[in-house]
């Protein structure tokens, strides 16, 4: 049975008491849910052997590492060093029909141990996704052309952010840690072939430095230009991190991990590894799960560096270029015995500070609910949230209202936007950066 | 728009907006509770063909603040970990207002804004909330109601650079309650009203419990035109209005059985009140009358009942005339004053009510019962001028003060308060006939709930007693949750404003008027009469007095024969016990002859004199004790108190049949 959340901090299970857990139990459960019960039995066994086997060879290679509570020490350490969080989401501004689809980026600066009136500092940028684009050459965005618009918001946001962290880098005082939400670098051959729009030149402006606004064709794509944000931020110095708390179905840290572990003395020899990867796959044993397993709280494994650009989905337009990407190096945290890991990511080579970076983790997420998500970006989320009104059922005469409205006017985008504000919920107005690995 | 460029944005409208209410996001600190606010909409326009332009005013009633970025387990790690939360990376910068807001109708936001519509469509999410220029909401309040006479009151309370009038129209003919707890303002405000009546001339009274409005008199050089006049209170018995009597004795004693209540009616029928005679005088004829009867009647089972309504009406002669004494006391306290007896309501009106008057009746010195009786006789009778449509008064004004006395509840077990029915006719009337009210009370819960939700407007300053709240709110159909919590809140002078009077409820704060201020009647100060108080001279005097009388009232009727003067002592108590008790003995048997074939019960004596002996004897016979010597009676378990009492008893029955004869 679980122990009362104070307490669990201390104690250390084993794979096997770990999977008996009701939480994780429910997880496993969801997961195997439409198989048959034959094989939720062997899902089961095959998570437990993997797990335990997986364990065994990281303790045994030094490859899993412990942090210890102790927050005095902790927020000892990092005072009077500026701290950032980035954070951003879609947003469907204000009324219909007179606004179109937007992406909010937050950003929170706080010096811990400062006192001054200049311990936190908030920034907003906010930026409507048809102006970042270049729509001349297309009749619209929102044309059959383009039958996924959400990839251009996607694009959008990765860009919107990434430019935020780096404009926070430059502002005073320069954060030493900036942690940002989402995958540190984004999978981007979806939106890297010649019929994905260019950036405007309003676009180029906004995200890049002067010297680099006088971009052409090819140049001026979302692939090339997110790429330069990603170096410069890369190259910044300051120890950059991003933090996904979201489950996902990739399974990508646990098959890469388990293939270099071969390069370890503990490697029983790469058939066996292979056919340790085969059993994930065909479980479908996603990393978040894998993890909750195989981590007690307050550990984690020593990154790994993965591709989440792998050369079979490059589109031919942009091979050389997405070949340039930088590959994260990523790792799994336990944060509490009740919630799934986190998902940390670095540059590779990973930053000076990057284990303090994940006690920094840690520690923010000992200051929330459940310890499920750092406090800080916590805080940079709800800031640059949708207003907490446009996730409320709206009065229903003036929703009413406006989807006649909308279907009067008859166009598309408002008719969606109208329909969604009917029935929307709250993650719908967001589109919460999401692992497509 | 026109006025838009001048308005400060202070906020966004968030959540869930509706045509009553909102909420917004407020700049920090750039509004208050109270304030009125406006957000500009485009609405469909009557035609419903294109659209208009409209402001949605609204009031600020709360104003929350929160850290949207504080997470409440975040506080239980902190202090755990004995942690400041400034040394972690939550933030504490971010605190958020929110503040809801109580629509109360559109203008056009064209500037004019003279017609206040109410709101048919919702405010837009999202929308800018604008702070209005003193000037707008001067223009807005200013609309007052259309042909109305405005008087001023006071500020808004968040802005003391709009002045808030209220309707003088309203305010005269459908009536006004001002409540709030003691020292809430309510006397200060309703000298504000006054003070602005008196400028128009209006006719007012004032029955005025505590002498709260006796400065008015003091500072009547600053209503220049205007008379003042105080009146101190005169009960004048009339054809109509003998009943008081009855209701006198009801309240003053433990009443009147069928029978003695008979004997009571049949005696104020005979005796008819003089002109302008007063209460008491009336009830010492009353008396007198009883006694008569008594002495001549011939069914002698009918004695016991005319000697307890003598008896009761003596009881209530006694207060009213103490009551009497202890106002006037208190009027010579205020020697600098100059009181005028209260003339008679009914062949007199205008001597109260006129124009140009203002006529303040201090009560101080009666009890609840009497007072409550004043005001219903004067009330009454004004009132019956203004019904009979005889124009000899013009319409008028009256201030209630203590209403909750005037018009107590029906919860408050007082049910046949003469002022009742007197004042429920007033305000139901009122409108009709002009006979206006403004009852003020610091425990409203007190106070009639049929009357005073006739009250068409009302000032509620401070109040914190719950129930009263609670009462406050049942009253007042329109006054809103928020504004009802807030009202244990506000400061002396500051209060919710609704009803009639008013456009629609505003947050005031009253102008107190400086200038009425008076120092030497208001609170009176104990520490300073205590360190100053010396011995009255008289005191001396008195006790030397009282000590003679004593003194002499020992003395026998004669002088018992062979006897000196009886020896004098200094401390007063010169008989000896034997010495009174043998002039007793001798006085005795001197009486008790007369009454020795007496067929007459004791309670016959008793109903003849006027005096009370025992109550369980009553219906014994007078001869039964007359034909024992002193002495015996002692074995009959009287003790000497009662023997001295069985004594004066006869002495007096003797007496009284001595004098008839
Ligand atoms: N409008 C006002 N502005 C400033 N001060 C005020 C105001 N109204 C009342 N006060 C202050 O409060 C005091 C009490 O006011 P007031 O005598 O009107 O109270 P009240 O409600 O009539 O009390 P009570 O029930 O005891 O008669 C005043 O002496 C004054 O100091
Ligand atoms: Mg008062």
């Amino acid at each position: 049975m679980p122990d009362s959340p104070l307490n669990t901090g201390r104690k250390k299970l084993t794979v096997k008491e770990r999977l008996r857990e009701p939480h994780i139990l429910a997880e496993m459960v969801k997961l195997s849910l439409n198989q048959s019960s034959a094989s939720q039995k062997e899902f089961l066994q095959v998570l437990e052997g993997l797990a335990g086997a997986i364990r065994d060879m990281l303790e045994n290679a030094g490859l899993i590492h412990a942090v210890e509570i102790d927050h005095r020490r902790m927020w000892a350490e990092v005072a009077g060093k500026p701290i950032s969080f980035v954070d951003g989401g879609m947003a469907n501004v204000t009324s219909l029909g007179t606004e179109p689809i937007a992406v909010r980026v937050g950003s929170y600066t706080v010096t811990p141990g400062n006192a001054g009136e200049d311990r936190e500092t908030f920034n907003m940028e906010k930026q409507l996704v048809a102006e970042l684009f270049d729509t001349s050459s297309s009749k619209g965005i929102f044309d059959d052309l383009f039958e996924d618009p959400s990839k251009l918001r996607d694009a959008a946001r990765f860009c919107l952010e990434t430019s935020a962290a780096v404009q926070c880098l430059e502002r005073h005082p320069k954060p030493e840690f900036l942690f940002l939400h989402g995958a540190l670098v984004n999978p981007v051959s979806a939106y890297a072939d010649q019929y994905f729009p260019a950036f405007s030149q309003r676009g180029i402006d906004i995200l890049l430095p002067p010297q680099e606004r006088n971009r052409k064709g090819r140049e001026a794509t979302f692939v090339c230009v997110y790429l330069y944000m990603l170096e410069a931020l890369a190259r910044s110095g300051a120890n950059v991190a991003s933090v996904v708390e979201r489950a996902s179905a990739s399974m990508l840290v646990s098959t890469t991990l388990l293939r270099d572990l071969n390069k370890f003395p503990v490697s029983p020899g790469a058939t066996d590894l292979e056919a340790a990867v085969r059993r994930i796959r065909d479980f479908r044993i996603p990393d978040s799960l894998l993890f909750h397993a195989i981590l007690n709280e307050g550990e984690y494994i020593t990154p790994v560096a993965v591709d989440r650009n792998v050369e079979s989905k490059r589109p031919q337009y942009s091979f050389d270029i997405i070949g340039l990407y930088p590959l994260p190096k990523v790792t799994y945290v336990g944060v509490g015995h009740f919630v799934q890991p986190l998902r940390v990511e670095f540059f590779d080579p990973p930053p000076a500070g990057y284990e303090t970076c994940i006690r920094l983790v840690i520690h923010a997420c000992r200051l929330m609910p459940n310890y499920a998500f750092p406090a800080g970006l916590d805080i940079v989320d709800k800031f640059a949230k949708v207003p907490n009104w446009m996730s409320r059922p709206i009065n229903s005469t003036m929703a009413v209202q406006l989807l006649k409205n909308a279907i009067d006017n008859g166009n598309p985008r408002i008719i969606e936007a109208a329909k969604r504000m009917l029935c929307g919920t709250k993650r719908d107005w967001l589109f919460r950066p999401d692992f497509k690995g | 728009m026109t006025a838009n460029n001048t308005w400060t944005p202070i906020g966004t409208v968030v959540g869930n907006a509706t045509t009553s209410e909102f909420s917004f996001i407020l700049k920090s600190f750039k509004s208050r509770v109270g304030d009125l606010v406006a957000v500009q909409m485009e609405v469909p326009d009557e035609a419903r063909q294109g659209k208009q332009s409209i402001y949605v005013w609204g009031r600020v009633v709360t104003i929350n603040r929160f850290n949207p970025f504080f997470p409440y387990e975040a506080a239980q790690e902190l202090s755990n970990e004995g942690l400041s939360l400034q040394d972690t990376i939550l933030s504490n910068s971010r605190d958020q207002l929110e503040a809801g807001v109580l629509i109360l109708g559109c203008t056009a936001a064209d500037g004019n804004f003279k017609n206040l519509y109410p709101l048919t469509y919702p405010v837009q999410p999202a929308a800018e909330v604008l702070y209005p220029p003193a000037k707008a909401i001067k223009e807005l309040l200013a609309g007052g109601i259309p042909g109305h006479t405005p008087m001023r009151i006071g500020t808004l309370i968040a802005r003391q650079d709009v002045d808030i009038s209220i309707s003088v129209d309203r305010v005269v003919a459908r009536h006004m309650a001002i409540l709030a707890m003691t020292g809430g303002g309510k006397t200060v405000a309703a000298r504000r009203i006054l003070r602005e009546l008196i400028d128009l001339g209006y006719p007012l009274l004032i029955l005025d419990p505590h002498g709260d409005y006796l400065g008015l008199w003091q500072k009547r050089e600053l209503f220049q035109g205007s008379t003042v006049r105080l009146l101190y209170p005169h009960i004048a018995m009339t054809e109509q209005n003998r009943h008081i009597v009855e209701i006198l004795i009801n309240k003053m004693t433990e009443g009147l059985t069928e029978p003695q209540r008979e004997v009571l009616s049949e005696c104020l029928s005979e005796v008819d009140p003089e002109e302008g005679e007063s209460v008491l005088r009336y009830i010492k004829r009353l008396r007198d009358t009883i006694a008569r009867k008594a002495s001549r009647v011939s069914d002698r089972r009918k004695l016991p009942t005319l000697s307890v309504c003598r008896r009761q009406l003596g009881v209530v002669e006694n207060r009213l005339e103490r009551m009497e004494l202890t106002n006037e006391r208190m009027r010579q306290r205020l020697r600098h004053l100059k009181f005028e007896q209260m003339p008679d309501p009914q062949g007199c009106p205008e001597a109260i009510i006129s124009p140009r008057t203002i006529s303040i009746l201090y009560l101080g010195g009666y009890d609840h019962l009497t007072q409550t009786t004043i005001a219903s006789i004067l009330l009454e009778a004004i009132y019956e001028h203004r019904a009979n449509l005889s124009n000899r008064i013009p319409p008028f004004l009256a201030v209630i003060e203590e209403a909750h006395t005037f018009i107590p509840s029906s919860r408050e077990g007082a049910s046949d308060v003469p002022s009742l029915e007197t004042i429920r006719k007033l305000i139901t009337e009122g409108r009709k006939f002009g006979t206006g009210l403004v009852l003020i009370s610091q425990r409203p819960s007190r106070v009639d709930e049929t009357i005073l939700s006739q009250c068409n407007s009302f000032l509620i300053l401070r109040l914190v007693n719950p129930r009263d709240q609670n009462f406050v709110k049942q009253i007042m159909e329109n006054l809103s949750e928020q504004d009802a919590r807030m009202l244990p809140g506000f400061g002396p002078g500051q209060g919710i404003i609704s009803g009639q009077a008013v456009r629609f409820p505003l947050l005031a704060r009253i102008r107190m008027d400086e200038d009425l201020i008076y120092t030497d009647l208001g609170d009176e100060n104990f520490l300073k009469q205590a360190q100053d108080w010396k011995p009255d001279p008289h005191a001396p005097v008195r006790k030397r007095v009282a000590g003679k009388i004593q003194q002499l009232s020992r003395l026998p009727d004669r002088r018992p024969k062979g006897r000196g003067t009886a020896p004098k002592h200094e401390n007063g108590d010169s008989t000896p016990p034997e010495g009174r008790d043998q002039s007793e003995q001798s006085r005795w048997d001197k009486v008790r002859k007369v009454f020795a074939m007496d067929t007459r019960a004791i309670g016959d004596l008793e109903a003849v004199t006027g005096l009370d002996w025992d109550q369980s004897r009553r219906r014994e016979k007078v001869a039964s004790y007359a034909k024992l010597p002193w002495k015996k009676l002692k074995a009959q378990g009287l003790s000497s108190h009662k023997r001295s009492r069985l004594l004066q008893l006869l002495e007096a029955a003797a007496a009284f049949s001595a004098h008839n004869q």
